[in-house]
């Protein structure tokens, strides 16, 4: 098991550096010039050149590389060039509605998509089936901000039940930070239990074909312990790459939902960072998620070694 | 103990649902009593495993009954509620499946799958659960029942799987098992100490047998009684010695005679032509240490030497680990051999870069075990035989021509070119298989398990068809099979393999009267029905020597 771990995480680590290069390369290759956005639209070239000098960007690309990489030896992501202040600061004032949003978006997905999926293959081309892969096809294909629209017309503008927008820190009490938080997170646990569920149907009807499942019926067990206990088990394999991943990309990638419900999140933190060319924050929060998508598929690894005796080296 | 029999069916009939409502059985009646073991024979289709699952209560959605009773000691089966079938299988009847592998649950630990079943039925304490369980385990045979109980099925061999379900189904002594071809997945000594075992622990609760089977030689050694069914309808059933001796029916004669005997066919003249294939000194070892694991090494071939001349038939004879089939991968070079020579025609290709391979490929091609995958589902199978002549430069319309002849050849219509696999049965799906591997016109044929798939009488029509095209084309055939009994059949000469190495060679005759290596011996001792003549309705030798296959 501890050899497995070794060998997961010394695959890591190459990945992590050549992703660290990539995004380094990336950014500098993007059209658009830092100095330029800074310095305004009656700058002189000189003063662009200034700027330039002064944020070390007119040094060759292997220079710039070399201290970067030492920086970041040293704990150091970088200081944005725009507002000056450590990349570090922004991610911590960023991180906390995209982690409750992606916290409260994942467990209930969980519990939503996972039952519904079972249910689904269990009563295979009867009703209830047909209907949760009717509601799946409409999840998946309404876009994000119709649903979050629509929702915040339903129940913060009619109904008056919740506020449109905007969030509260859970310091400042739960219940200001949850009647934030209910309508964004319910939007995306609509997209993604549409995926999560059908991912499930499609790996539970696999599972429910195999002899195993005959034997466990053949045995006398209830239909409860042959979907939960016997099939959904051995289902559990590509649901759970496909709920790590979901994990990860609720993190990031959850832009347009931030920006409906005007969350301060690192979404938009990422885009602001694109738009205005900031390369330290975009290296930094592009460099943070490339390592949270690193630690979220160890963890699957291990999952998979944890479900699948097989897999255990 | 009842005087009801632990199974009664009378009168069953099965039907497809819906759609053109098919019947599936058609009135189907058998008894079996106390200790007694009665046979299901069958080929696929034949409807024997459909009266194992209407028997569980575990009928496919799509299949209805149609009329008829099922009373397992007594209690009915048929009209029985969800609950109460529930509650009854396992405790009243077990059954155990063909592929053990694939029927325990992969990732649930022996000894939890077995106290699942008391845990359902029982109100035991997990303590006395578990002394349960190491009690059936032991009683099963099982060698260190405390390591089983602990382990995955992975962890255990074939037969050793075999033995946890066997111990799994009878953990209740249930007074029926049912067996769907409990052995056929197993290697041929492996299904001997199954079968043995199955007799032994029967004698011992005393409980009935419903063991289904397509091999007649299994029937010979364990059967009390038995019933021969085709297309869903009874041929006849009788005791055991009757069908054996004097069957009524002409299909159950077909079926007898179609079942390889281990008496060798009569030896062939030897061509004078040079070997079409040489393989000399091959070596293979699997399993080097990796960058981070240190893994057991496996040797696979060691030192092997055999040559086949065009026109005749090897036989590599071996259990599954015998290392048979990797000489057969790197005879197709599709393993690269660690050392030796594999000279086909006059070039060696053991040793042959990959680019260096591609004339020779096509002089040596391949028939697969199992039809079912070994045809692309997705293209019709006048695709799957023309691929490799158009790989090799061939117009498109000659190949179809040419393909449109072989199908001929193998006994099936020139039109079927434009058809999917499906629309096949198993035995045509392996006729189009030797007609793809023909297609190329190869010089040596390598036929891996190229009938164990195939019901018995569809078997011998193959290897029929195969020697005759073998014949007529001057094919040197290297026939890979764990059965001694198909290879008696068909071989000029048989090499038998055990643990990478070849511990016997010779012609059929020598190799099966006087064989020199007690490896050899104890897989003819282990061949079913052995002591029985099935041609001639005969024994072998003389008469009660099946009984100490009986024991």
């Amino acid at each position: 098991m501890l050899n497995y771990l070794a060998v997961r995480i010394g695959y890591a680590i190459p990945v992590a550096a050549l992703v660290g290069l990539m995004i380094f390369l990336l950014v500098r290759l993007t059209p658009g010039d830092p100095a330029a956005i800074l310095v305004g639209e009656n700058a002189t070239l000189a003063d662009i050149e200034a700027v330039r000098q002064s944020l070390g960007l007119d040094q060759p690309l292997l220079t710039q590389l070399v201290h970067w990489v030492g920086n970041l030896m040293h704990g150091d992501i970088g200081t944005s060039i725009i507002s000056q202040i450590p990349v570090s600061k922004l991610i911590a004032q960023r991180v906390d509605p995209s982690l409750s949003l992606t916290l409260i978006t994942f467990v209930m997905t969980t519990l939503l998509a996972i039952p519904l999926g079972v249910l689904a293959a269990w009563q295979h081309g009867r009703f209830a089936d047909r209907a949760i892969m009717v509601f799946s096809i409409i999840g998946f294909s309404v876009p994000v901000f119709v649903l979050g629209y629509v929702l915040i017309k339903i129940f913060a503008i009619d109904l008056r039940l919740l506020p449109v927008q905007g969030y509260k820190p859970i310091t400042d009490g739960f219940g200001p930070f949850i009647n934030r938080m209910i309508l964004p997170a319910l939007t995306l646990t609509l997209a993604f239990t549409a995926l999560i569920a059908r991912m499930t149907r499609t790996s539970m009807l696999s599972v429910l074909d195999e002899d195993y499942i005959r034997t466990a019926r053949a045995k006398g067990a209830g239909e409860s312990s042959v979907l939960f206990r016997h099939a959904l088990r051995n289902a559990f394999i590509p649901i759970i790459t496909i709920l790590g991943n979901s994990f990860a990309l609720l993190i990031g990638g959850v832009v347009v939902t931030e920006t409906v419900f005007n969350l301060p999140g690192i979404g938009r933190l990422t885009v602001e960072a694109i738009l205005a060319r900031d390369y330290p924050v975009i290296q930094g929060v592009v460099l943070m998620m490339s390592f949270i998508y690193l630690g979220i598929n160890l963890l699957i690894d291990l999952a998979y070694a944890f479900i699948d005796p097989r897999i255990r080296y | 103990m009842s005087a009801e029999p632990a199974l009664r069916i009378s009168h069953l009939s099965l039907g497809l649902r819906g759609g053109d409502r098919r019947l599936l059985m058609d009135d189907l009646s058998l008894e079996v009593g106390e200790a007694e073991t009665v046979c299901l024979v069958g080929e696929s289709g034949s409807g024997k495993s459909l009266t194992a699952l209407a028997t569980m209560g575990l009928l496919p959605s799509a299949v209805d009954v149609r009329g008829g009773a099922i009373s397992v000691a007594g209690d009915s089966v048929l009209d029985a509620s969800r609950k109460r079938i529930r509650d009854m299988r396992a405790s009243r009847m077990g059954m155990i499946f063909q592929e053990p592998m694939t029927a325990l649950n992969p990732v649930v630990t022996i000894g939890a799958q077995i106290d699942e079943v008391l845990r359902i039925h029982t109100s035991k304490s997990a303590r006395q659960r578990k002394g349960d369980v190491l009690e059936v385990l032991e009683s099963v045979n099982m060698p260190d029942p405390r390591g089983a109980y602990d382990a995955y099925p992975h962890q255990l061999s074939g037969g050793q799987r075999q033995r946890a379900m066997i111990a799994m189904a009878l953990v209740l002594k249930p007074r029926l098992l049912i067996a769907d071809e409990p052995t056929t997945a197993l290697d041929v000594t492996t299904q001997r100490q199954i079968l043995s075992l199955i007799r032994d622990l029967q004698t011992r609760f005393r409980m009935g047998v419903l063991f289904i089977t397509h091999d007649m030689g299994v029937v010979a050694d364990i059967a009390d009684r038995v019933v021969v069914l085709r297309h869903g309808k009874t041929v006849e059933q009788g005791e055991v010695m009757q069908i054996l001796r004097t069957p009524a029916a002409d299909y159950t004669r077909e079926l007898l005679q179609a079942v390889p005997s281990l008496v060798p066919r009569a030896a062939t003249t030897e061509d004078a032509a040079g070997p079409a294939l040489k393989v000399s000194g091959l070596c293979k070892t699997y399993g080097a240490s990796g960058l981070f694991s240190k893994r057991q090494k496996v040797v696979a071939a060691a030192d092997v030497d055999f040559e086949v001349r065009p026109g005749r038939t090897l036989g590599i004879v071996g259990e599954s680990g015998s290392g048979k089939s990797t000489v057969a991968r790197c005879v197709m070079r599709l393993l690269k051999p660690d050392a030796g020579k594999v000279v086909v025609g006059d070039v060696d290709i053991a040793d042959q870069p990959e680019s260096a391979l591609r004339d020779v490929r096509r002089r040596v091609q391949l028939v697969f075990q199992d039809p079912y995958r070994s045809l692309n589902p997705r293209l019709p199978v006048g695709e799957s035989v023309t691929e490799g002549l158009t790989n090799y430069g061939m117009a498109r319309q000659e190949a179809l021509e040419r393909a449109r002849d072989l199908m001929q050849r193998v006994g099936l219509p020139g039109d079927s070119l434009g058809r999917y696999p499906h629309e096949f049965s198993g035995g045509q799906r392996q006729r189009i298989a030797i007609a793809r591997a023909l297609s190329l016109s190869p010089s040596v044929i390598v036929a891996d398990e190229a009938v164990s798939a195939l019901d018995v009488v569809i078997q011998k029509q193959v290897l029929d068809l195969l020697r005759d095209l073998q014949r007529e084309m001057g094919i040197a055939l290297l026939f890979i099979t764990h059965d001694l009994r198909v290879a008696a059949q068909v071989c000029d000469d048989i090499l038998v393999m055990k643990s990478g190495r070849v511990v016997e060679f010779g012609a059929p005759a020598d190799v099966l009267q006087s064989p020199a290596h007690a490896y050899t011996r104890e897989l003819i001792e282990a061949a079913p029905g052995r002591n029985w003549d099935f041609a001639r309705f005969a024994p072998v030798q003389a008469a009660g020597a099946l009984s100490d296959a009986r024991g």
